[in-house]
């Protein structure tokens, strides 16, 4: 969890409140008990930090429970014209989403992570789910969702984060390492692992590369649940050589969109490119 | 003589304006620990954060080593600004209504509030809240304890307000007992008596520090906390730090 916080909040549940306001014909306040009342779905969802590079880790998977924020938002009654919903939360964290994005039966207001209830450094005792956009905008102990007619910038976007948030399709190998020195015994398989991700479009294939990009396998797909959430792949590589190999993957995403190969830095949208790593063979 | 007057005006200043410091940081924390009220040494951060570009945030984050160091980095040095401010008004104090009524009142009427000294409290106290106010303002909508927006803001202004209200009493009451102890000078006294008040005050400043850094510490030792894990051994040395530089500005600034 990266926060923006000297020292993270501790919400009490009883001073909690989270409101529904701006343009709305009838505002909402809502309660804690509230929340937990109200019909729930449980999601499957990968959040994955802007600032994650290219093969780094900051990017993890979760079972969300919680109430699709379109059933918060249609009790409250939008009003014509408002176009985002800007999210407050307690530690004083703000963030934008387009209104459509909110009203995605997948965007929710959560209150458990995998079975228990939100751990306090994962925004107990609600968070945001955004499925699709970038961690930022997954705002953890929202205390308001306020509709707005204008572009809000949010806390990162003031310093020039974006202008999408939309998760790039991302792969990266877990194993080997990069420069790692496999030593298989005669004939043995090397296991490639790793995850591929695609944000809300799902990833529907995950290529190797054994020789720089020159030619792909397709590895195969281990792990696949919900379409929000990520892969794990797995090629069974039986090296000719004893010498030394560079490796990339690649994924596709739902739509049939190929990762792009073009290298771009974390900032200011996400970062893009192939993880590419060299391994050592040895005899 | 000239020096001297402004030692002790420089010394009193600060002495008083320091614990009163305290006191006011002491009112924050239990604030923000018992009511989740936001501070400035957080406020601050989260106010000036969004208006560094990309490239400037990175900077300093190699410069400090990190995110974690970068915030404690900026906390640190809001708490200094703090104390600076909270020891210019001592002296501050000292020049426009302590010099004065030292000469114009004897010892007793010194101990106690008088008019000039709480207009100036009260003028010190309200400037430092609206420029707070004015220079936070987007942020104070923060509430660490889950209040919405509009509720966490009238609970971050009225506790912006009792602390600094904490620390300009303390501040007109410390600089009296403070007062007192270096009026004496002027009177034949022994000179052992003399800085018993000022080393009362440096006391009672010392207490108020380490309640304070209690409770800080607990902030930052909590599990929840978005702090790296502090060393306890760091954390009592930098304690006694505190305390011995309260100790040798009370000799300082009374010491004949």
């Amino acid at each position: 969890v990266v926060s923006k916080n000297v020292i993270d909040p501790l919400i009490s549940p009883s001073v909690w409140r989270l409101e529904v306001r701006g343009l709305v014909e009838r505002q909402r306040v809502y309660r804690y008990e509230d929340l937990l009342a109200m019909p729930a779905v449980t999601q499957e969802t990968t959040l994955e930090c802007i600032r994650n590079d290219i093969g780094d880790g900051l990017m993890s998977n979760a079972f969300w429970k919680g109430v699709p924020m379109r059933h918060l938002l249609d009790a409250a009654h939008p009003r014509q014209g408002a176009t985002e919903v800007l999210l407050h939360a307690a530690a004083g964290y703000t963030d934008t989403l387009a209104l459509d994005k909110a009203m995605d039966p997948t965007t929710l207001v959560v209150y458990e992570m995998n079975g228990d209830s939100l751990p306090e450094r994962h925004g107990f005792p609600a968070c945001v789910i955004v499925p699709g956009l970038f961690g930022k905008n997954n705002v953890e102990w929202v205390t308001r969702i306020e509709l707005v007619n204008a572009h809000v910038k949010g806390f990162y976007e003031k310093q020039g984060w974006g202008l999408s948030f939309v998760v790039p399709t991302t792969s990266r190998f877990d194993y080997p390492s990069h420069s790692q020195t496999v030593k298989p015994v005669q004939g043995e398989i090397v296991a490639l692992k790793g995850i591929a991700y695609a944000g809300a479009r799902g990833v529907t294939r995950v290529e190797v590369s054994l020789d720089n990009a020159e030619t792909w396998h397709e590895a195969r797909v281990d792990y696949k649940s919900a379409l929000m959430a990520w892969v794990l792949w797995r090629y069974d590589w039986q090296p000719p050589h004893p010498e030394e190999y560079t490796l990339v993957v690649r994924a596709t995403d739902g739509t049939g969109e190929l990762q792009t190969p073009d290298y771009r830095s974390f900032a200011p949208q996400g970062a893009t490119g192939y993880h590419v790593i060299s391994v050592w063979i040895e005899a | 003589m000239q020096n001297r007057r402004w030692t002790e005006v420089v010394g009193t200043g600060s002495l008083a304006g320091l614990v009163a410091f305290i006191f006011m940081t002491l009112v924050m924390v239990l604030l923000r620990h018992g009511l989740g009220a936001a501070t400035p040494a957080e406020l601050v951060g989260d106010r000036l954060a969004p208006t560094l570009s990309i490239q400037e945030f990175f900077q300093l984050l190699e410069r400090f080593g990190g995110y974690n160091e970068l915030k404690q980095v900026g906390v640190v040095s809001v708490l200094i600004g703090q104390l600076a401010v909270g020891m210019f008004g001592g002296i501050l104090y000292v020049l426009i209504v302590g010099h004065e009524r030292a000469g114009t009142m004897d010892q007793d009427q010194q101990i106690g509030c008088g008019k000039k000294g709480w207009l100036f409290v009260i003028m010190f106290v309200a400037a430092l809240w609206l420029i707070t106010l004015m220079v936070l303002w987007p942020v104070l909508g923060t509430h660490y304890a889950g209040l919405p927006p509009a509720r966490a803001t009238v609970v971050t202004v009225v506790g912006l307000l009792g602390s600094y209200a904490a620390y300009g009493l303390a501040l007109d009451g410390l600089y009296h007992l403070t007062a007192g102890s270096l009026s004496r000078r002027t009177l034949p006294v022994p000179a052992q008596g003399m800085g018993r008040r000022a080393a009362l005050v440096a006391g009672v400043g010392v207490i108020a520090a380490a309640v304070t850094g209690e409770l800080s510490g607990g902030f930052t030792r909590a599990p929840h906390s978005a702090l790296t894990a502090c060393d306890v051994k760091a954390q009592t040395f930098s304690r006694l730090r505190q305390m011995t530089a309260f100790m040798w500005l009370a000799r300082t600034s009374s010491t004949p």
